[in-house]
């Protein structure tokens, strides 16, 4: 689709070893972690610096030719789709960690670089990078830049944008700018603010400078068992109400206890709502907050509590956690996992009526959640086989959304719009707030070229929207990582 | 083309007659609620008015004052809409001043965690406006981090609810962070969302002094490495205001409860530096606005966190003083007086120029009148909108932004306009 002049020039950027055309090699990059949206890329180009990415850019915006940006693919709502005739440009070859600075807790990285080498990087200093997205041993800071990435431990820490302090960008048209500064406040407008959690639409970031965190002296996990899951969402809130700041909380249901036993056996006692609690800081603090916490649990008439006995189970509970979404399959053959925001006081009414529409569809749906900050993770099982029940779960999937979005939360608390939201957001957002997205859009990128068709909704790709049922990443399948 | 003379008669059926008032040529206008923030403001734009939001109009003599038609007082929009305390957010009107915040949030303990200049007049609609942060930050995180969702009027009158007002959204654009700190200059503020805190149970506050911010700086550093409940780290340069010290001091503040013991660590660290620990009650006894001295120019730098005790001690070489976070944002003053004959402006443009080689910046934040005519004199201004960013490029994507929401440079025009003015 390239013209052949094209490719020339884009060889002469990057190299032979920088430049897949080998359709049989395109395929990889057909789609990310929501597989059921596929598309080609014209080509891939693998740069190595900056300037590379540059002239790229450049060459796109004088040919109109769209662009997306690749971290690891692990994406889960289609943002590392490519578009229709795009070339992909992936950062596979740019890996690099640039500067470790921890006088001032700071060190500055290359798109390319893993979450988790960030941390392995400062670890023997005593710091650590806060941001910890459960897929976090594959995909890659660009990627979480793009998404605004959280973790389990964002409740305490903050996500992404909390500790990005300095960003390099390559505009569409190839300019280059330094959002943000590596000194606090930089002068003039957030423009690096606006910028994370764009889903690659504003521009390509190819040098990060990141926040390092100093290691907590002590951590704690608890976990407590009640009889309803409305009694430990009521624990949460009585926590927050204490004052206290755990660094993550997570309710699991019946359903999704069995699933996770059956799968890694973190030996959770058998409940209707388990409740997980981890707190974390000085050594002396952690074993008052614990305490405090164990209390407020048995005032919710927690069945049984405990609290891990040591690192290895404090892991093992971890597990048994992040297990939860692939084990669902030992539930069921197909199912949905959603990724929806309520605010936190409307968890019990919310919880109640998620399952009074399953009953209502004859369908099962397990919850899993990130309860400090009402991120719900709803799955929904089914089976495929029976004829009209795929469309009877996605649907059901898309009415939990639309009661969060009903109860003032949001359509996506971490996994982005990307292609599979984007006409959720018509319901969450009016058209005037829309349009004032895109006038950021269009001063970034007025041209359209940075990775379109994505996060905003169009009358097209709306018209023909089809969500498939959930399909494991392969990084998940193969049990590198956990869907969380 | 519109008749300025009978401007009145237009507003008045937009806000009320009598929430239209003239001030020296400026008509004051002050609409209750968001949809006649946005009436005014599609008229405006319509007519080539240009207009200024204000809230309590604390900062208004800083940064280039463009002439405006229209003041949009905020002062109307003044109540806390919402405060679902369980959920830890809280949603409430832009002229709501932030003491008036502050207090309906402590009903149920909790709080913004943020302290900015002059809460009892300043509104939460500036405070977004301007980014104030103060010591908490050390802790919290800065506006940035607290923000969750705003309702925002476009030049043209468009209404705008943008973000959420729920802790976690990655639903769409954070335009939220683009208004923090933009002045005024690319939307009025009608509502914002914040995440909230539970207030501090268990707060001690210390002071360490000595003869230079230098001495001070090992234990700084210890701090920040150590495992301490730090909410506040300040140094304060040169500060008459602490009589009994002729110098700098540190002042330490922990969130932590008793039982934990962490005033022991921190004496233990105290005297491996050789200094002395010292108690304080529980308020902060000064803080930046002290700075503020009619006589004085007032300046807001920013650097990396290595060099604050460096440049805590040049201000005070310099006969200033200062008041600086742990972690790289100063506010300091410059009586105005000549120094071995070198002007005090000439002071603070090689303050400018060190902190700019430190990776840092420099904003003037007040200039006393004696010094107003020269200071305009100045080939780049260094005011508070001089928000100078990097790169040629980056300027040209701000102003592209600019462009975007306010074609017609209705809103704050001159604030805006000295962003782009390049720094030399
Ligand atoms: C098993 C599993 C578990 C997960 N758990 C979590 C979780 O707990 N929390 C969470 O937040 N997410 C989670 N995710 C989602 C995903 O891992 C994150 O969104 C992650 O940030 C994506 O990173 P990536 O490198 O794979 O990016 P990709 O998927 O390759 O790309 C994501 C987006 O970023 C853009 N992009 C990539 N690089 C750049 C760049 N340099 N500049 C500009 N744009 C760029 C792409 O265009 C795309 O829009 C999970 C995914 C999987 C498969
Ligand atoms: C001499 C002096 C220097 C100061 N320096 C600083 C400083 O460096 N940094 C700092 O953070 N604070 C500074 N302040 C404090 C400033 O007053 C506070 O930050 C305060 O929050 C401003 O709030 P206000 O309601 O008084 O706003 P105002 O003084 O009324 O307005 C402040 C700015 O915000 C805009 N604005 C006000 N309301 C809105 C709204 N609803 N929507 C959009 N824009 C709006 C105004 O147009 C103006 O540009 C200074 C104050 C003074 C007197």
């Amino acid at each position: 689709m390239l013209s052949a002049e094209l490719l020339s020039a884009f060889l002469e950027i990057v190299g032979p070893r920088g430049l897949i055309t080998a359709q049989n090699q395109l395929q990889t990059y057909e789609c990310d972690g929501l597989t059921a949206f596929r598309e080609a890329p014209s080509a891939v180009l693998l740069p190595e610096t900056t300037g590379q990415v540059q002239a790229i850019l450049r060459l796109c915006t004088r040919h109109k030719v769209p662009f997306v940006a690749r971290g690891a693919g692990t994406g889960l709502s289609g943002g590392a789709l490519p578009t229709q005739g795009s070339i992909v440009i992936g950062f596979s070859r740019m890996t690099k960690i640039l500067n470790v600075d921890l006088v001032n807790h700071q060190i500055t990285v290359q798109p390319g670089v893993i979450n988790a080498n960030v941390t392995v990087a400062v670890a023997g200093a005593g710091f650590f990078y806060a941001p910890d997205p459960s897929s976090q041993t594959v995909c890659t800071i660009g990627g979480n830049v793009a998404e605004n990435a959280g973790g389990a431990h964002c409740l305490k820490y903050g996500f992404t944008v909390t500790h990005v302090l300095e960003a390099t960008v390559v505009l569409p048209s190839g300019e280059l700018v330094t959002l943000g500064s590596k000194s606090p406040d930089a002068p003039g407008y957030d423009l690096l603010g606006v910028f994370i959690g764009s889903e690659g639409t504003l521009g390509i970031a190819t040098e990060m400078t990141l926040r390092i965190v100093r290691k907590p002296e002590a951590i704690q996990v608890l976990l407590a068992a009640f009889p309803s899951i409305s009694a430990a969402a009521q624990t949460v809130s009585d926590i927050i109400a204490a004052g206290l700041l755990p660094s993550a909380m997570e309710i699991m249901d019946r359903l999704a206890i069995v699933a996770a036993e059956a799968a890694v056996h973190p030996q959770y006692p058998m409940c209707d709502g388990l409740l997980i609690v981890e707190v974390d800081g000085p050594l002396a603090e952690v074993k008052l907050q614990a305490e405090q916490v164990l209390e407020l649990c048995r005032k919710n008439g927690a069945i049984e509590t405990r609290h891990a006995i040591d690192e290895g189970d404090r892991l093992l509970i971890w597990k048994g956690r992040k297990a939860a979404f692939a084990a669902a399959g030992r539930l069921s053959p197909n199912y949905i996992v959603q990724d929806g925001v309520i605010p936190r006081t409307t968890l019990p009414v919310v919880l109640e009526k998620i399952a009074a529409m399953a009953n209502a569809e004859g369908l099962r749906v397990t919850n899993v959640f990130h309860a400090g900050d009402g991120n719900l993770h709803p799955i929904v099982l089914y089976r495929r086989d029976n004829p009209g029940e795929e469309e009877r779960a996605i649907d059901l999937s898309m009415r939990i959304l639309d009661l969060c979005v009903e109860t003032g939360g949001s359509i996506t608390g971490e996994h982005g719009v990307g292609r599979e939201k984007q006409c959720s957001m018509s319901y969450m957002y009016a058209p005037a707030d829309l349009a004032t997205m895109q006038r950021v859009r269009r001063a970034f990128d007025p041209d359209n070229i940075a990775n379109p068709e994505k996060l905003f909704p169009t009358p097209r790709l709306c018209g023909e929207q089809k969500r498939g049922h959930y399909v494991p990443h392969p990084v998940e399948a193969s049990g590198i990582a956990e869907v969380f | 083309m519109l008749l300025l003379t009978n401007l009145a008669e237009h507003l008045a059926p937009l806000v009320g007659a009598e929430f239209v008032a003239e001030r020296n040529g400026v008509f004051v206008v002050s609409p209750k609620d968001t949809q006649e923030v946005a009436a005014v403001m599609g008229f405006a734009d319509q007519h080539g008015l240009k207009v200024r939001p204000t809230g309590g109009r604390t900062k208004l003599s800083w940064g280039s004052l463009a002439e405006v038609q229209i003041e949009l007082s905020l002062l109307r929009l003044n109540q806390v809409v919402d405060h679902p305390w369980q959920d830890l957010t809280c949603t409430v009107q832009a002229g709501c001043t932030w003491e008036t915040l502050q207090q309906t949030l402590a009903r149920h303990g909790q709080f913004v965690a943020l302290d900015p200049l002059w809460p009892s007049t300043a509104t939460v609609g500036g405070v977004c406006a301007t980014n104030d942060s103060g010591a908490l930050r050390h802790r919290y995180g800065s506006l940035r981090d607290m923000v969750l969702g705003m309702t925002i009027v476009l030049a043209d009158g468009t209404i705008a609810r943008t973000g959420g007002r729920v802790v976690k959204n990655v639903a769409g654009y954070d335009v939220p962070k683009l208004m923090v700190g933009s002045l005024g200059t690319l939307a009025i503020i009608t509502e914002v969302t914040f995440r909230l805190y539970a207030l501090p149970r268990h707060q001690q506050d210390f002071l360490v002094t000595a003869e230079s911010s230098e001495k001070l700086s090992p234990l700084m550093r210890a701090i920040r490495e150590s495992h301490l409940a730090t909410q506040a780290l300040q140094l304060h340069g040169n500060v008459s205001f602490l009589e009994t010290v002729n110098g700098s001091a540190l002042y330490i503040e922990l969130n932590a409860h008793p039982e934990a013991l962490q005033n022991e660590m921190l004496d233990q660290m105290c005297l491996r530096e050789g200094l002395t620990l010292g108690f304080l009650g529980s308020a902060i006894p000064f803080n930046r606005e002290a700075l503020f001295r009619p006589d004085a120019v007032v300046i807001r730098g920013t650097m990396l966190p290595q060099y604050v005790a460096a440049f805590a001690d040049y201000v005070q070489r310099e006969g200033g003083a200062s008041v600086i976070q742990s972690f790289g944002v100063m506010y300091a003053n410059f009586p105005y007086q000549e120094r071995n004959g070198v002007p005090v402006l000439r002071v603070v443009k090689d303050l400018w120029i060190d902190l700019q080689a430190a990776g840092g910046s420099l904003t003037v934040l007040h200039v006393p009148d004696a010094l107003a005519a020269e200071y305009a004199a100045w080939p780049a201004r260094m005011d508070t909108s001089s928000s100078t960013p990097k790169t040629g490029e980056a300027v040209l994507l701000a102003n592209a932004i600019k462009q975007q929401f306010d074609p017609n440079q209705t809103l704050n025009p001159l604030a805006n306009e000295s962003a782009a003015q390049p720094v030399r």
